[in-house]
């Protein structure tokens, strides 16, 4: 099998392309924000993106890379939060058009996209004003009982990214914790990038298979990104600090965003970059802090085959 | 006997909590309704199986924690998957009860977490629907708790996100195709209760103990609010309710004494 390990740069630069439709998995756990930034550093614009409530990917809206967001729940939209991201937007002119949904009928679009089906049925969205404004979302009969359902268009984005605990080089990956939209979302895909804590031996992967997302076939491009999901939290490795950076930023009008996008997206070269950046700032003390010390551990799953006797 | 100080907050937290049974299962929101499910756990209801919308199943009372998923909520649960399995359960009518916030809720009992004014350019946009429309379509016994003011209690709301009683009519949910049973049941807000009678919110009681009064209701709602026959105070809350509420479940006070996050 191929090895797919390349830098944040490479992979964002060979898989994400102007006016692609993107995917962010990452459900308020393990969001992909090291690549979100790389994408900001590269400028990739007319984006489609699809988050998976994904609190971190505001910065691309407010750089006016979002052309359309096909979304459910984007905390940024809230007026009263006075968010520079949609400001800032708002005053360029490039506020996205909005493709509205469900948390349930988003992941039911993802997963009609994941089956290679055109839409998918439920009873979500029903008597909702939600499919008035959204041409992708219609009513029909149900062919064998006759009830009223609503049908929801499958979606394919161009390239799914995901932030996961550990994926072996060929791209195996494995996350585990709370799952979000990730699955459907980063399965549906035409292309993946993985982004990962930890490259791990394929051996690692095998022995425990049930724990993997998104198989090595799949997947396009492999980085190594520890701490990738900083500011938000990841099971079994760190804790996050959404506090301190919304709370750095969000409300705090043009002056805020300008000085954390120059100093920490801008002004650094890549995440290792930004870590390091951060620590001189902080102190070494602020990841030790977030990071998880005493883990839990279950007992081991057991896989094994029988030897040929004699 | 002397009278126990609280704060309003501490009321709509209780008053959330005492409509949870024990063994209910329960779709519950980000913010106050996750304080109420977790004191009704440490008090009446042990046995309440709480599921988060982004894949989180679990029995164990967790810490608090600012957002729906965090370390915390995930940890010693019964089960982490995804959206499609916990909106799934819901849409099979698993679920007995579901706590919701938004944005507004109207006479009928329908929630916008999406805009008011035009859609196209609204006058103060929401984020978004995220699971208010699931859990207004699919789960049974809706409570929503929701800050009561004039502009949140509009007569009809101008985007119905999550539906309530649509027109009012009998009926209106179920024509519609929506499961039996569902729809809103309960609004707990920081100046009473209300149920829902033939489609239309009544308000049941009054946090009379907090110094709310009938014209305060009357006030901040955005319509001739109905009256139940049987308007009660609202029972206060109770010496145990406020001592498990600030010891075990809010030491830190970030939801007692916080903004309110809804």
């Amino acid at each position: 099998m191929n090895d797919k390990v390349m830098t944040m740069k490479q992979a964002i630069k060979a898989f994400v392309k102007p006016g692609d439709k993107v995917f962010f998995a990452g459900m308020q756990h393990g969001e992909p924000v090291a690549a979100i930034h790389e994408i900001v550093r590269q400028k990739i614009n007319h984006l489609t993106v699809i988050p998976a409530l994904t609190l971190t990917f505001g910065v691309m809206v407010g750089e006016g890379l979002v052309d359309r967001l096909v979304m459910a729940f984007v905390r940024d939209l809230f007026d009263r939060r006075e968010s520079y991201t949609i400001i800032k937007a708002k005053r360029n002119h490039c506020y996205p058009e909005l493709e509205e949904y469900s948390h349930y009928a988003l992941c039911l679009a993802l997963v009609a996209g994941e089956m290679g089906i055109s839409f998918m049925p439920t009873k979500c969205l029903l008597g909702s004003d939600i499919e008035k404004y959204n041409r992708n979302i219609r009513r029909m009969k149900c062919p064998f009982t006759g009830e009223e359902i609503v049908a929801v268009k499958a979606i394919n984005p161009d390239v799914g990214i995901i932030h996961v605990q550990r994926a072996d080089r060929h791209g195996n990956a494995q996350k585990w914790g709370s799952l979000g939209m990730d699955r459907m979302g980063i399965n549906a895909s035409k292309k993946v990038i993985v982004t990962a804590e930890e490259i791990v031996d394929s051996d690692v992967v095998r022995r425990d298979p049930n724990r993997t997302i998104v198989p090595g076939m799949r997947v396009s491009a492999v980085v190594e990104e520890p701490w990738g999901s900083y500011p938000t939290h990841l099971t079994g490795c760190y804790d996050g600090d959404l506090p301190g950076y919304l709370g750095g930023m969000e409300g705090k009008g043009a002056e805020a965003y300008e000085s954390y996008m120059s100093e920490f997206v801008y002004g650094v070269a890549d995440r290792g970059d930004l870590i390091r950046k951060i620590k001189a700032l902080k102190g070494d003390a602020y990841f030790d802090r977030l990071r998880l010390k005493e883990k839990v551990f279950s007992e081991p799953i057991g896989t094994g085959i029988l030897r040929p006797q004699g | 006997m002397k009278p126990i100080d609280y704060t309003i907050k501490e009321q709509m937290i209780v008053s959330a909590a005492r409509e949870i049974k024990d063994h209910d299962i329960i779709y519950a929101g980000v913010g106050l309704p996750n304080v109420a499910v977790l004191l009704a756990k440490f008090s009446h209801a042990p046995n309440a199986t709480v599921v988060y919308e982004t894949g989180i199943v679990r029995i164990e009372p967790c810490i608090l924690g600012l957002g729906v998923d965090t370390l915390p909520t995930q940890y010693r649960s019964d089960m982490l998957t995804d959206v499609l399995y916990v909106n799934s359960l819901a849409q099979r009518g698993f679920f007995t009860l579901g706590f919701l916030g938004g944005g507004q809720i109207d006479r009928r009992g329908n929630i916008n977490s999406t805009c008011a004014g035009s859609y196209r350019s609204p006058s103060l946009r929401f984020p978004g629907s995220g699971g208010c429309c699931d859990i207004a379509t699919l789960c049974r016994n809706v409570i929503v708790v929701i800050e009561q003011k004039k502009y949140r209690f509009p007569e009809r709301v101008d985007y119905v996100t999550g539906p309530g009683y649509l027109d009012g009519k009998e009926g209106s949910r179920e024509k519609l195709g929506l499961p039996p049973g569902t729809g809103p049941a309960r609004v707990v807000t920081n100046l009473g209760v209300y149920s829902f009678h033939q489609g239309e919110m009544v308000l049941d009681s009054i946090h009379s103990g907090a110094g709310i009064t009938l014209e305060d209701i009357r006030q901040n709602t955005g319509w001739e609010i109905r009256i139940s026959d049987d308007l009660k105070e609202t029972v206060p809350p109770t010496e145990e309710e406020l001592r498990l509420l600030r010891e075990r479940v809010d030491p830190a006070q970030k939801f007692i004494k916080g903004k309110l996050v809804l």
